[in-house]
């Protein structure tokens, strides 16, 4: 289960791991650049109109039709940032030979489909069709605006862009409409075939081909691209700059509470396996203080818990609860993390964390898809190591060093998003039916 | 060594095979050999949030909603004042549960400490333990996962369909049950469930990993007693009750969404009894949407161009021994015309416009699909208890697909979208809303 990296051309690679433990494998296609203010509307208007046809499937039902005869590899575009970087990702997952009619080809097929979808998708002279474009910029604003009906998902997005209000190249909800609103489709074409000549194509493969034989077909499928060495923005702890406190309300029964600090730490730091693990006794689990205390010992709440993000240091915990408790629960996270920060963690916690966090690295090994997210994002900052090596070094981690990067946590956003049907004494009004 | 006690399910073609062991408790125990880093098990109960009617001393008493989850919650506290929860992380182990409308499972998946961490599943499980205070305790934190719930259009949209599916089956209500309805939560009436359901024979044991069945069999010995308990469900379902006809055409809701969502479902009473026939009706009908309601085919096409609905338009059949029916879910500024351009294509067509061709691919694809869950121990195992608690064999339904004729997919055709089977639930944006 070792990958092997192989360089087609300078700025084509190809990441294997070849094995046969699996029934469906995976194929995918990063293509990453600096994250910059408009770059998210473009991928995700691009990530639209790549799906809507090619030379060779010239209509999305077409394509769609190829994708099932290739065994239902459904193809996914997708953004994902990481750090100050974001990628558009093709993948698909390809089932074995071992379980198809011979005559089939499933992973030369997917092949086929993306390299037709990046290098050849349906346009006019020097722009996409003009239905095509109005069509996905209609069905990206649809998907910007549909975050409002997800609250918990709403609560969290508000919360980061308070987080990075000071960074313009974090785009907020209002500046990303006005430029998909804004952008036409001779704009995103030329931003296009800049992207193709800026960027380099990144491979992942997991599958019982072997590296030499997914290389052959990726050669052959992309011998026309062309692109560039691009280095990554490296990976920068976020700074905290000021306290900042934001209520909102909206129409919905339960209050949302999205509370996010400053790590100082990074995925690159020396720090970082001590800041992983202070997560996981703050919040990461559920036997996890936020979870013991929060909803277990005061039963605020059902969910309470805090996500890491490993490429910009922040720490953000979200709970759902009654509007009345918001102090209260606000109250009971920030005791919490003091008790932390004053060395109160037994020796059952820090067992169950480390434990918690060995478990996670060793189980990557039965997802393809999750040896492609530990793989494909940590070799972009340099970060050599296999996922087992890699759990191992929580092992070594002291109470004493997760308690310093507990004193070097500050609070930097508390986001509230008020619900307006609930009656101040907590009880809820039945939703307009 | 492998014993008369212990029956062998394999299926060649798939490479996969597991064993069946009936242990003198009552409860049935599954092992599904795979060399994979982790281990999954599910001690689950036969017993959701629709087998809310108990038979007592000859009478059938009606229980709160929600109590199956509220149960399921509770069940994780232990006598001595520990939690499931702190015994399985002590050990790395990762533990969940879940109620759904016909079963409860509990589960953990680990990487090591598999014995140990099956002996806490299995303690926890068979030891009940509540008492007021906890109950009282419990009762603010599931008040708040409702109301977690209650904000979700997605949520309300998809039981507003049931609502307008069903008149009177219990599945037409939340699995959680309503603030209203928790509040009538026991311990009493906990333990009473308890009793009925959570009997051994009404159970089953699912491990999926590097494991043998003697390995798995010695565990369950030494934690389970040695002879069947005289307690045993009696399931009272209300699917006789039920018209072929959706109770409600229409079901609208007004919550904060960007544009109006809906779910059109499609009510289905004919569900055979004999599992086998159940699983054939499953594969086919599966099959005829992929033919009718894919995104290679026409309706999603004409649909997706015309601007009518979001890409992410989704469709799906479910079927078991207590309900069935086929729903449509998606976004769209006129759900009123997806409905009505839905039901002119199907009225446009008939059984010999579907195509051989059409046919293969949704073979192909439903194949594909049920292949692909057999790469990790959490998707077996969770599959296998829903097959096992329909009664049916997991690795069997590879060949069960491929048995569907052409035939059969038009005789569903023919039979399964009439108007009155159809109801729409659309939550459209609040009054005034800024859309």
């Amino acid at each position: 289960m070792t990958p092997t990296k192989t360089y087609i051309r300078d700025s084509v690679s190809l990441t294997a791991i070849t094995t046969d433990k699996f029934k469906t494998g995976m194929i995918s296609l990063s293509l990453s650049l600096p994250l910059s203010q408009r770059l998210t509307a473009y991928n995700m208007l691009l990530s639209g109109v790549l799906r809507r046809g090619t030379e060779k499937f010239p209509s999305m039902a077409l394509l769609n039709k190829r994708l099932d005869e290739l065994y239902a590899s459904a193809i996914e575009i997708k953004n994902a940032r990481f750090g100050k970087n974001e990628m558009l990702v093709f993948s698909a997952e390809i089932l074995d030979n071992a379980f198809i009619d011979g005559s089939t080809d499933v992973l030369d097929g997917t092949l086929e489909i993306i390299s037709q979808m990046l290098l050849h998708p349906l346009k006019d002279a020097d722009a996409f069709p003009q239905n095509i474009f109005e069509r996905e910029k209609s069905n990206v604003t649809d998907a910007v605006k549909a975050e409002i009906n997800n609250p918990k998902a709403y609560a969290a997005n508000r919360c980061a862009e308070l987080l990075h209000k000071d960074d313009p190249d974090f785009p907020t909800l209002e500046e990303l409409l006005k430029t998909i609103s804004e952008t036409d489709a001779k704009t995103l074409y030329e931003y296009y075939l800049r992207l193709l000549a800026s960027t380099e194509l990144r491979f992942f493969y997991v599958g019982s081909e072997s590296s030499e034989s997914v290389s052959k077909i990726i050669k052959e499928r992309f011998s026309e691209f062309n692109g560039s060495l691009t280095l990554p923005n490296p990976i920068k702890a976020e700074v905290f700059t000021e306290l900042k406190t934001v209520t909102e309300d909206m129409p919905v029964s339960q209050g949302k509470l999205s509370i996010a600090f400053r790590t100082g730490v990074t995925a690159k730091d020396k720090e970082y396996f001590a800041a992983a693990l202070f997560n996981e006794i703050f919040g990461g689990s559920p036997s996890s203080k936020l979870f013991m205390n929060v909803r277990e010992k005061l039963g605020l709440c059902y969910y309470c818990s805090s996500s890491y993000d490993t490429y910009l240091g922040n720490i953000t915990v979200s709970s759902g609860i009654n509007v009345s408790d918001k102090d209260a629960a606000l109250g009971e996270i920030l005791r919490q993390l003091e008790d932390i920060k004053q060395g109160i963690i037994s020796d059952a916690e820090l067992t169950a964390a480390k434990k918690s966090i060995a478990h996670w690295y060793r189980q990557i090994y039965d997802y393809p898809f999750e040896l492609f997210a530990f793989y494909g994002t940590r070799s972009l900052f340099g970060i050599e190591a296999s996922p087992e090596e890699y759990g191992k070094r929580f092992d070594a981690v002291t109470r004493d060093e997760i308690i310093k990067v507990a004193r070097g946590v500050t609070l930097d956003t508390v986001y509230f998003l008020r619900g307006t049907l609930a009656k101040t004494n907590g009880e809820t009004e039945d939703c307009d039916e | 060594m492998i014993t008369n006690d212990i029956k062998l399910y394999e299926n060649t073609a798939l490479r996969e095979k597991y064993y069946k062991y009936s242990h003198p408790c009552g409860l049935d125990i599954y092992v599904f050999p795979k060399k994979l880093s982790s281990s999954y098990a599910i001690l689950a109960a036969h017993y959701g949030s629709i087998d809310n009617v108990l038979q007592k001393a000859g009478n059938t008493v009606t229980v709160p909603d929600g109590i199956a989850h509220f149960l399921e919650h509770k069940l994780f506290a232990n006598e001595d004042g520990t939690d499931a929860f702190e015994h399985f992380s002590a050990i790395g182990a990762d533990a969940n549960a879940y109620t759904s409308f016909n079963k409860t499972a509990y589960l953990f998946n680990c990487t090591d400490n598999f014995d140990d961490s099956l002996k806490i599943l299995i303690d926890f499980v068979t030891h009940p333990y509540f008492t007021k205070e906890s109950v009282e305790r419990e009762r603010g934190i599931i008040a708040q996962e409702i109301k977690m719930y209650d904000d979700s259009p997605a949520e309300a949209c998809y039981y507003g369909m049931l609502e307008g599916l069903y008149e009177k089956h219990a599945i037409r209500r939340n699995i959680c049950g309503s603030v209203e309805s928790i509040e009538e939560i026991t311990p009493e009436l906990l333990y009473e469930c308890y009793r009925v359901f959570y009997n051994l024979s009404n159970m089953a044991l699912i491990v999926c990993g590097d494991l043998s069945p003697e390995r798995i069999i010695a565990i369950a010995d030494e934690m389970l007693p040695r002879e069947k308990s005289e307690a045993h469900a009696v399931r009272v379902r209300e699917t006789a009750l039920e018209s072929p006809a959706a109770f409600m055409p229409r079901v609208s809701k007004k919550m904060k969404v960007s544009k109006p969502i809906f779910n059109i479902g499609i009510k289905d009473v004919d569900i055979p009894e004999d599992p086998l026939q159940r699983q054939r009706k499953d594969a086919a009908m599966s099959i005829l949407n992929e033919m009718l309601f894919s995104r290679a085919g026409t309706l999603y096409n004409e649909l997706f161009e015309s601007g009518l609905i979001s890409p992410e338009a989704s469709y799906c059949y479910t079927i078991n021994e207590s309900f069935a029916f086929n729903s449509l879910a998606g976004e769209s500024d006129s759900p009123e015309e997806v409905l009505a351009k839905t039901c002119e294509y199907l009225h446009s067509i008939t059984a010999d416009d579907l195509s051989e061709e059409d046919f293969e691919r949704g073979k192909r694809v439903m194949y594909a699909e049920f292949v692909k869950e057999f790469d990790s121990t959490d998707s077996i195992a969770n599959n296998m208890l829903s097959f096992i608690f329909d009664g049916a064999d997991i690795l069997g339904y590879s060949d069960i697909i491929s048995d569907v004729t052409l035939d059969d997919v038009k005789q569903l055709f023919k039979d399964s979208f009439k108007d009155e089977y159809f109801t729409l639930c659309a939550v459209y944006p609040l009054d005034g809303q800024e859309q």
